[in-house]
């Protein structure tokens, strides 16, 4: 019987794309935010899951953040940040993001990981890219150092469709 | 391996279907989408075999709103460091989640949540720890007008299966700055409830002839105020919980209490944090006889800095939950254009006078006064710059820690002093070719003094390098290597490598686990197209 169900899971698994789930979430400004209603108005838009303390995460928002102004010009993409700091780490994640300067036009707070797991991740950093319809069309786990051109790469190529 | 076998079987079978030219994705459509699987597996083989937990999550979008999730644990022979009580397999995690309109939701089957910042209630999965305290039962959430209800009930997991108490609880929040009217401050209001009714399946006996009497039903309530407005933001926390005689503080009657506030400010170049939390008897359980991390209701991560960095996280400190005040500090500045600078303080002393546990069973507990403050538990000072120079970044942080090893582990010395250097650079060798480097080392007043070293060479996009070692420099402990590489792809992602981990605490957010020195081969392999 759970070999039945294995199977069809793996066999459905094939079968769609994704859209974003439902989660509402806070952000660090403390407005109440519907992550299936996050878009870009017709562009893509990328969602990156970060922790304070995590510091390839740092890395990867602070190298997308010095490019960001040249991958908007480019593609008008944006970028939603979301941190999975736990109960008192959030106070640290709205002074995180002043002190590092970052451009992205939303930082939203998942303390309890709900939009994380609903999106398939257990870790941090991980990222996913929105195509203008809302559909999820590329996942990535980890953080390779310098892999910052491929997400532009992909971003032009969403676009070029 | 055969699940695994037989998950590579069921995608080449799956991709036979459409070779063929069998579209089933119209016909799903009309009705399914978002059908999603995510497979992980993590494993090591070493001499005494193969260890491999595994999970395969399956999510299917059904009409919209409408959400079914399952969840395949594989764990019959799990890494080290999971006792007996892992292993086995199943299907661990069943929900059915319903967005019915805008204001109204549902959940059934096995339910995640978080009340407050979680020292009332906090439902979680955690996979390195082995945690997964969801309860099976379900949840609602109503949204009217400026308030947001939530109510769930159900039984808790523990290990594969459900304890027999039955749990409950509300949370109502209320955002009220619709009602303030202003753009640029927020202002949110919540309050929250949890019961448990457990009846007594164990004879706690205070003589021969006298048994305690457990109570059955138990609560615990609290509410929380945050205020958001520019560049200021603050939130103070209560819980309070009725007496819950439990093997984490010898049965003893006295009634647990959490109070916790912070304020930050943020300006763009700078930022300061500061917090505060005193705890008195709060380890929550749904059931009261267990111990280590089984059957958490609630959560109180420490008071101190996460750090990632090998010997700085050498003596992790986790919160006692029989009574602690802590305060922390965080302050950061941007020195110049391509130059930061952290510093960071914590401080953690206990309330009680021993060592938790030492109260007469059956009693009301020590009622320690509210401000008075005991041994020193833990301490830590950290400073960090950063530096950009051209296209490389250099990274210098210093740690001095204070452990106080005989309470927080029950075991060793009264107290560890531990002064701990990390130097760290990052070096763009081409477009794609990227070194980072590590260096660590940490003088302790006991245990011996460390060295430590990483390498890792990124290949971008794809793959990533790695070497490291840790070595005990007083010629106690031996070293401790490992070698490996990752590549991630469009399927997901693969690393694989040999090493020999030392014994210790793996800790994530507070929560430990023992791990024991292994030496072997791993593997860790997420399969998320």
């Amino acid at each position: 019987m759970h070999k039945l169900l294995l199977l069809m899971m793996l066999i459905t698994s094939q079968l769609a794309m994704a859209q974003l789930p439902q989660v509402y979430l806070k952000d660090i400004d403390g407005r109440r935010i519907d992550t299936s209603k996050l878009d870009n108005d017709g562009r893509p838009f990328i969602i990156s899951f970060f922790a304070s303390w995590c510091k390839p995460c740092l890395r990867e928002l602070n190298s997308i953040n010095s490019q960001y102004g040249e991958w908007q010009r480019l593609t008008g993409c944006r970028l939603v940040a979301v941190s999975i700091d736990r109960a008192q780490d959030v106070a640290k994640v709205k002074p995180l993001v002043s002190a590092q300067e970052w451009k992205f036009e939303q930082v939203l707070l998942d303390p309890n990981s709900v939009f994380l797991r609903k999106l398939g991740f257990q870790m941090v950093p991980s990222m996913v890219i929105v195509a203008p319809d809302g559909t999820i069309v590329d996942r990535r786990n980890g953080y390779v150092d310098g892999e910052e051109s491929s997400i532009l790469d992909k971003l032009k190529e969403i676009l070029a469709e | 391996m055969r699940s695994c076998a037989f998950l590579l079987f069921a995608l080449s079978l799956s991709s036979s279907c459409f070779a063929q030219g069998v579209d089933l994705r119209k016909l799903y459509n009309l009705y399914v989408h978002l059908p999603k699987l995510v497979a992980t597996t993590d494993a090591l083989a070493d001499k005494d075999g193969l260890h491999a937990n595994t999970y395969a999550d399956l999510s299917v979008l059904i009409l919209d709103h409408t959400d079914l999730r399952l969840r395949y644990e594989h764990m019959t022979r799990p890494l080290p460091g999971f006792d007996s009580n892992f292993a086995g397999h199943g299907f661990a995690h069943v929900s059915l989640s319903q967005s019915v309109n805008e204001k109204f939701s549902y959940v059934l089957g096995d339910v995640y949540e978080q009340f407050g910042s979680g020292a009332a209630l906090r439902l979680y999965e955690d996979r390195t720890l082995g945690i997964d305290g969801s309860l099976r039962g379900g949840e609602m959430t109503l949204e009217l007008t400026n308030f947001e209800l939530k109510a769930l009930a159900g039984r808790q997991r523990c290990y594969w299966k459900h304890n027999k108490s039955v749990v409950w609880g509300a949370e109502v929040s209320c955002p009220i700055t619709d009602v303030l009217g202003s753009e640029t401050t927020s202002v949110s209001v919540s309050g929250f409830y949890v019961g448990r009714r457990e009846r007594s399946q164990e004879d706690i006996m205070v003589s021969t002839n006298e048994r305690l009497r457990l109570p059955t039903l138990l609560a615990h309530f609290g509410g929380q105020v945050s205020i958001n407005s520019s560049g200021f933001a603050a939130q103070l926390e209560g819980v309070v919980r009725s007496q819950d005689p439990s093997r984490d503080n010898n049965y003893t009657y006295g009634r647990g209490n959490c109070f916790s506030a912070w304020v930050s400010l943020s300006k763009s170049g700078r930022s300061l944090v500061f917090q505060a939390r005193r705890n008195y008897n709060m380890s929550v359980r749904s059931r009261r006889s267990d111990t280590g991390n089984a059957s958490m209701l609630n959560h109180l991560p420490p008071f101190s800095m996460q750090h990632t960095a090998s010997l700085m996280a050498l003596r992790p400190y986790a919160t006692q939950t029989l009574g602690e005040w802590a305060f922390q500090v965080e302050a950061r500045r941007k020195m110049t254009k391509d130059c930061r600078l952290d510093i960071h303080f914590s401080h953690i002393r206990g309330l009680l006078g021993k060592e938790g546990g030492g109260e007469p069973l059956g009693s009301d507990g020590l009622k320690p006064s509210v401000f008075k403050t005991r041994e020193l538990y833990f301490q830590d000072f950290n400073v960090r710059l950063a530096k950009m120079v051209e296209q490389m970044t250099f990274d210098v942080m210093y740690s001095y820690q204070k452990y106080a090893q005989a309470t927080i582990e029950n075991h060793g010395e009264p107290m560890i002093d531990s002064h701990i250097v990390l130097l760290e650079g990052c070096f763009p060798l081409s477009s794609v070719l990227t070194l980072r480097t590590e260096l660590q080392g940490l003088m302790a007043s006991c245990g011996g003094n460390w060295l430590a070293a990483l390498v890792e060479l990124s290949v971008a996009p794809k793959i990533m390098f790695s070497a490291q070692d840790m070595w005990n420099a007083s010629g106690t402990e031996g070293n401790f290597y490992r070698v490996g590489i990752a590549y991630t792809g469009l399927l997901g992602r693969l690393a694989a490598g040999y090493g020999k981990t030392r014994a210790g605490y793996n800790c994530s957010g507070g929560v430990c686990r023992f791990v024991p020195q292994t030496e072997g081969a791993y593997i860790q392999m997420t399969f998320n197209p």
